[in-house]
């Protein structure tokens, strides 16, 4: 430090928000603020461009001098972790990413700085997405809808659904998908919201007749796309129905089955896919499975590529045992798929085998569930809850960006309507009828609308059967 | 117990501010130090983790008149955000709005008026509420 310690010199306390303090003696006339930050980074972890010093209900700004604060002797000045500056942002973006220390392998490091193993996959996403070429690139939602196109799977399966490709071609979709890729805290938070809507339709007693139905009118079209060659989706559902011990209720009655539950253990490798409503990651989505990117066919890329498929190949294809009986036959033919179109220099890579998911694989029934979930937080559709197989598919696909909206905007504002609204308010027009047709007990109408997930006649049924 | 008249009491919390006496997530002070009657300040609150403000640093301005600590100091948000108890053109805390400007009693601080401001951004119903950009001004 240059600058020495003169009589003007003032002894001033720092105090960060984690509780931790020290002591600095500087002269507040000959540092600015800036330089009193750059100071301080030696004490206190925070950089100089996300330091916020506080003092007498002030915040400091940077170019002005210390003691214009008027700071004495003894006193206490904050330091705060706050957001980062514009500028140093934008530095930041031009400077290249530097995940290259992490290569595993020590092969040859490639020009993006990605990894190509290694087990924090999620890390490398995330680095990628933020790397300044992939993000131009990404931001050009005609690129990203070029390149899904690119890949023979997807565009066999938008030509079959056009429901898919006015998704495809929706820009604000791609966006927010790239958004997702690019933030886990996003990710997490819409898990998070998927898990706690799903916990609350599971206590409806006939809540699983809509997961099922939902699964005829959309999850099964958008799932026998992917797996284009197995025409036995409908027999394997029927294996479903019967794992599951779940069977067709009579129909106008009540069903009081027990629900199943869909959580067993599930591969940890599958998370970051969870809350795609497609079943499909969004890498794969995109047409680049995140192991296999290679945008320049450097040598070790393709050398190493190969090998990347052993251990997915391992999991999915073992011989299942009890409850999964994996389709082995689409998965050995998506992997030699892969495989071979490995070496190629784009994005043509086309289904991962994980991500394809067959019927009876639990993990496909919770993400099948989730997408109901989405559907049914989506607060329009909350109201014709009781009509949702008539109102599904067109409500589903009308609206602009069915899958994404409701939940990103349930990231800022988490008040979903369908979780936390008692069931007075959620049934009131139920409620109204009921009582209007002379059933005046509002304790017992509600609980008889709960048990029936708001359908009136059912409810009739329930209260007359209930009431001797 | 005695009155604390207003000055004593003032170059109390000033003082207790200067030195940063507290749970450190607030902060006040005079602002303009060669004021005698200590009646303009300013605070800042810092935004409480886990919710919208986290990263947010708020800045006040909290006005005591003579009356003070009999009556409530008047407090302005300088720093845009939105909040119930927060007047949304003018940035003024409603004194009806806020339960200890609204009950004020004579030991209350400028830094319980901060705390409890900042205990509004981190209540459950608040603290999802959708913020305007970082750094925008009343």
């Amino acid at each position: 430090m240059e600058d020495t310690l003169t009589e003007r010199s003032i002894n001033v306390k720092f105090r960060s928000s984690n509780g931790d303090a020290f002591d600095m003696c500087f002269d507040p006339g000959q540092l600015t603020v800036q330089q009193l930050k750059e100071r301080l980074v030696t004490q206190i972890s925070i950089p100089a461009d996300n330091m916020r010093l506080v003092y007498s209900g002030r915040v400091l700004k940077d170019e002005d001098m210390v003691d214009l604060y008027g700071v004495k002797e003894g006193h206490t000045i904050h330091v705060v972790r706050g957001a980062a500056n514009r500028a140093a942002e934008q530095a930041a973006n031009v400077t290249p990413t530097t995940s290259t220390q992490r290569n595993v392998n020590g092969t040859a490091t490639n020009p993006f700085g990605i990894n190509h193993f290694g087990t924090s996959l999620e890390q490398d996403m995330r680095n990628m997405m933020n790397s300044p070429v992939i993000r131009q690139l990404l931001s050009n939602p005609e690129i990203v809808r070029s390149m899904v196109m690119q890949n023979p799977t997807m565009r066999q399966m938008i030509e079959r659904n056009p429901e898919i490709g006015h998704i495809i071609n929706d820009p604000s979709f791609i966006r927010q998908t790239m958004d997702m890729a690019r933030n886990p805290e996003l990710m997490r938070e819409m898990m998070r919201n998927n898990d706690r809507a799903l916990a609350n339709l599971e206590t409806i007693p006939g809540g699983f007749n809509h997961l099922r139905r939902m699964y005829h009118t959309l999850q099964e079209p958008l799932e026998s796309a992917g797996r284009h060659n197995d025409q036995s989706s409908e027999a394997a559902n029927q294996r479903l129905a019967q794992l599951l011990n779940v069977e067709r209720p009579p129909e106008g009655r009540i069903n009081n089955v027990p629900l199943p539950n869909p959580w067993t253990p599930r591969n940890s490798a599958t998370i970051a896919n969870a809350s795609n409503p497609f079943g499909i990651s969004p890498y794969s989505m995109m047409g680049f499975p995140p192991t296999q990117l290679s945008f320049s066919p450097s040598p070790a890329a393709s050398r190493n590529a190969p090998t990347t498929q052993a251990p997915t190949q391992s999991t999915t294809g073992t011989p299942s045992t009890g409850t999964s009986t994996t389709n082995s036959s689409t998965t050995g033919s998506s992997n030699s798929t892969t495989s071979s179109n490995m070496p190629a220099p784009s994005f043509m890579l086309p289904t991962n085998a994980q991500n394809i998911s067959t019927p009876n694989d639990p993990e496909f029934i919770r993400r099948f569930q989730q997408l109901m979930q989405r559907y049914m937080t989506s607060p329009q559709l909350v109201s014709s809850r009781q009509q949702m197989p008539q109102y599904y598919p067109a409500s589903f696909f009308g609206s602009p960006n069915p899958f994404f909206t409701p939940s990103l905007s349930a990231t800022q504002t988490p008040v979903s309507t369908q979780p936390s609204e008692p069931p007075e308010t959620r049934f009131r027009t139920q409620l109204q009828t009921l009582e209007e047709m002379g059933f005046v007990d509002q304790a017992a109408n509600i609980r008889a609308l709960l048990a029936t997930g708001g359908d009136v006649n059912s409810a009739i049924e329930f209260l007359l059967a209930h009431r001797s | 117990m005695a009155k604390v008249p207003r000055n004593f009491r003032l170059l109390e919390e000033l003082e207790k501010g200067e030195k940063g006496i507290g749970d450190g997530t607030c902060s006040y002070g005079l602002s303009n130090g060669d004021d005698i009657y200590m009646s303009d300040w300013n605070g800042t609150i810092i935004g409480p983790g886990h919710t919208v403000h986290e990263n947010r640093i708020y800045s006040l301005k909290l006005h005591c008149d003579e009356n003070y600590p009999d009556s409530p100091p008047t407090v302005h948000f300088l720093s845009r955000i939105n909040l119930p108890c927060v007047n949304q053109q003018t940035g003024k805390v409603e004194p009806s709005k806020l339960n200890c400007l609204a009950s004020w009693k004579r030991n209350y601080t400028l830094e319980t008026v901060l705390t409890e401001l900042r205990r509004e951004m981190s209540n459950p119903h608040n603290k999802k509420l959708p913020q305007p950009p970082e750094g925008s001004f009343f």
